[in-house]
């Protein structure tokens, strides 16, 4: 069975084949960015022309990051990995974890110095300084003399299968996501409480299983006019009972049953809480007085005004004015239609009555709209993600390094030859067998 | 004083401590090598300075934020980390001769905020998306990452320049590792700023990925490097092999930072 198996497994063995697929999802993700992704077939015919819209079309290039040929090319990459990872498993672990101390005897020479002093009298020195080092040491006896052997950072050569690691995580909790998560919105106006949200990509309606109120929302800007934040109260209800409050703000969304609201638009409801000023030509005395849709209210002896209607944007003439009451003044007794405006305060002025109408002032109501998702994969890619980090550092930074030192007796006193190997650090091994010697008195 | 004065100012020195450098290098007078650092470094004090100023300026119109979302900012901040990497590195490694390209490109950076009309270097508030310490923090990792590319492709460079005349003083080995080392910090970087940028996206917008054209195109550089990477530590590929491969990796990081703009998408923003 595994000789049949054994030239797929090869394959999936090599790094070449790692390599191809790492250009290969390189350049098509080059594609996606060149060609836009998502839009209506008029757009791409717009912009391409027929004959290359069918072309993308046919090739999935309008969708490319979720085409069976790019979802492929990550599938091979993950059994690149898996393969990988798996067939080199006991090695590495023997590697990382076994024993200590394997293939001393074969290391380079790094450099060496003779020293006019007895081998005997070198010792101590020498192993306080590679203890300085290396927590793992030994000496051995050898033919000519003796040997000090010395390592560290044995375990990192397993940083390179974290990373992988990590992005087998990663790729994981992506699919999770895919599988198990949704993506939706619901807008809540003020005061309101809803129990489903309508799908992003369906349009469905899917019912939660508790109620979310939005108490209040607000607005902020800076001095420029920009928005400096959106802000909306939320509170969370099981069964009618309150169970959690909580204000969001882009940037800091509230969680409750996997679910997770974000803060994405807004939406004005109209105007409310409305206060009205009527001011007296002749003495300029002006008197304030609130008053909600519908009601009356009389301001001096036979004057009465009834707020009859709110626009949100009132024409006047074809032109947009803005907001607008419309309402009834009643003198004595008759009656006419006045509007009155938000933005121009004086507009009343025009109808040259005795007293002059306008809007003092008035709250507005919003709704707060809510992105709304859920997706079980987070904790999974995440994990991935600092699998990933750490594997990096590990396997950049932390190598694994050997050090061998050899004293053998002469005539003249010793000498000392320092071998040693650090595969992700070869400037640093040089460096540390010089200053070794040096540090054990050589001369220079 | 001004932060934008600074910056000006932080821009001349960078070019001067350039010219030195390069002088230092083609004259082979080892009497230029302290003025031209020196140089580096005061012009890395002048940037930083400037950096701040901007701050504490941002604070006094009341907007107050780090200074590092618009091109200005972060162009600011990408000529500040390629001087102070390069310092560093030069302690640590002695390769001068990186140093011209390094502070050319600091120059570059800064000579671009100040003097391009497509960059405006207003204070400007921020949009609710963009309060976060995720994107203080992506934005950082993302250019330290872009600094060691750029020190890497400068390397690169050097060395493609020098293959002619390999190995009589042993410095094309050191040039081809520093790269290399470089080139795994700035992938360590580019990394956390990936995934910086996909947590903050996952707060702000309830997703961590959407393969908008800027997020697609720093995966494109990742997925070139880690090609890097891979045929360098596992095939054992090195030399001129690997600095052709790193100079097209620099391509894509610079395509990632200023051609993306010509595309359509979510970072226009940023940079
Ligand atoms: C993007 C997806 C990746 C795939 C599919 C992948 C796949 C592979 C494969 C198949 C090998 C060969 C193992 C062997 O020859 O025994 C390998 C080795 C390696 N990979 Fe990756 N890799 C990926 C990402 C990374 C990343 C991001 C890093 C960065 C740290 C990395 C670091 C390494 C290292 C250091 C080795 C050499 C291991 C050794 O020699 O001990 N890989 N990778």
């Amino acid at each position: 069975m595994s000789r049949f198996l054994s030239p797929i497994t090869d394959v999936f063995k090599s790094v070449r084949l790692t390599v191809v697929l790492l250009l290969f999802l390189a350049g098509t993700s080059v594609l996606g960015t060149l060609i836009p992704q998502n839009k209506h077939a008029a757009d791409y015919i717009q912009t391409f022309g027929e004959p290359l819209y069918r072309l993308f079309h046919i090739l999935d290039l309008t969708d490319m990051y979720s085409a069976w040929w790019f979802v492929l090319l990550i599938l091979l990459l993950t059994t690149n990995m898996l393969v990988c990872t798996v067939s080199r498993f006991r090695t590495t672990r023997r590697m990382a974890f076994g024993k200590g101390f394997k293939g001393f005897s074969s290391l380079p020479v790094q450099a060496s110095a003779a020293f006019e002093r007895a081998p005997e009298t070198l010792e101590a020195p020498l192993q306080e300084a590679l203890k300085k080092r290396f927590a793992t040491r030994r000496k051995l006896v050898t033919a000519t003399g003796c040997a000090f052997e010395a390592e560290k950072g044995r375990w990192t050569r397993i940083g390179a299968d974290v990373v992988h690691a990590g992005i087998l995580t990663l790729l994981a909790g992506a699919l999770l996501g895919m599988l198990f998560g949704y993506d939706g919105f619901v807008n809540v106006p003020e005061g309101d409480t809803v129990s489903a949200i309508t799908l992003r990509n369906t349009n469905e309606k899917k019912p939660l299983d508790f109620s979310v109120r939005c108490n209040n929302f607000s607005l902020s800007h800076y001095d420029s006019g920009s928005v400096k934040e959106y802000r909306s109260s939320l509170t969370i209800l099981e069964d009618g009972n309150e169970v959690l409050t909580q204000e969001i703000i882009v940037n800091q969304p509230l969680s409750y049953k996997g679910l997770t609201f974000y803060q994405s638009s807004y939406g004005s409801m109209g105007a409310r809480d409305f206060t009205f000023a009527f001011t007296e030509k002749a003495s300029g005395k002006v008197i304030k007085k609130p008053l909600d849709i519908g009601e009356s209210v009389s301001f001096a002896p036979g004057r009465t005004f009834t707020f009859d209607r709110y626009k949100s944007n009132h024409a006047f003439k074809g032109r947009a004015v803005g907001e607008a009451v419309i309402g009834t003044l009643t003198d004595q007794e008759s009656s006419r239609e006045v509007v009155l405006l938000s933005r121009f305060s004086n507009y009343d002025k025009m109808r040259k009555g005795e007293w002059v109408l306008s809007i003092a002032g008035h709250e507005h109501a919003y709704y707060t709209g809510l992105q709304v998702t859920r997706d079980p994969g987070v904790g999974l890619v995440y994990t991935g993600f600092l699998l990933m980090i750490t594997g990096c550092f590990v396997a950049f930074f932390m190598g694994h390094k050997k050090i061998r030192v050899e004293v053998t007796p002469t005539p003249e006193g010793s000498i000392v030859t320092v071998s040693g190997a650090a595969p992700k650090n070869k400037v640093w091994v040089k460096r540390y067998a010089e200053q070794l010697l040096e540090g054990m008195g050589r001369e220079r | 004083m001004t932060s934008s004065l600074l910056i000006s100012i932080a821009t001349f020195v960078y070019g001067l401590s350039a010219l030195l450098y390069f002088c230092a290098w083609i004259f082979k007078t080892e009497k230029l090598d302290l003025p031209a650092t020196g140089l580096a470094a005061t012009g890395l004090g002048i940037n930083t300075a400037g950096f701040l100023l901007r701050w504490s300026e941002s604070y006094a119109i009341g907007i107050g934020r780090i200074p590092l979302s618009n091109l200005y900012e972060s162009l600011v901040f990408y000529g500040l980390a390629i001087a102070a990497l390069y310092l560093i590195l030069e302690r640590l490694m002695k390769i001068r001769i990186a140093g011209g390209f390094a502070l050319t490109f600091s120059f570059l950076a800064l000579a671009y905020a100040s003097l391009s009309p497509n960059v405006g270097s207003q204070i400007r508030p921020l949009m609710p998306a963009l309060k976060s310490n995720w994107l203080t923090a992506h934005v950082m990792t993302c250019f330290v990452g872009y600094a060691a590319f750029t020190l890497s492709f400068a390397l690169s460079l050097l060395f493609l320049f020098r293959s002619g005349k390999e190995d009589s003083d042993g410095s094309a080995f050191d040039i081809d590792e520093t790269s290399h080392q470089m080139i795994l910090l700035g992938f360590l970087f580019l990394s956390i700023g990936i995934i910086t940028g996909a947590v903050w996206a996952n707060s702000a917008w309830g997703r961590y990925w959407g393969w908008d054209p800027k997020e697609t195109w720093s995966l494109i550089t990742w997925f070139i490097y880690a090609s890097l990477i891979h045929v360098r530590l596992v095939r054992g590929w090195n030399g001129k092999k690997t600095a052709i491969l790193s100079l097209v990796g620099f391509a894509a990081v610079m395509f990632t930072y200023f051609g993306v703009n010509l595309l359509p998408g979510l970072h226009s923003y940023g940079a």
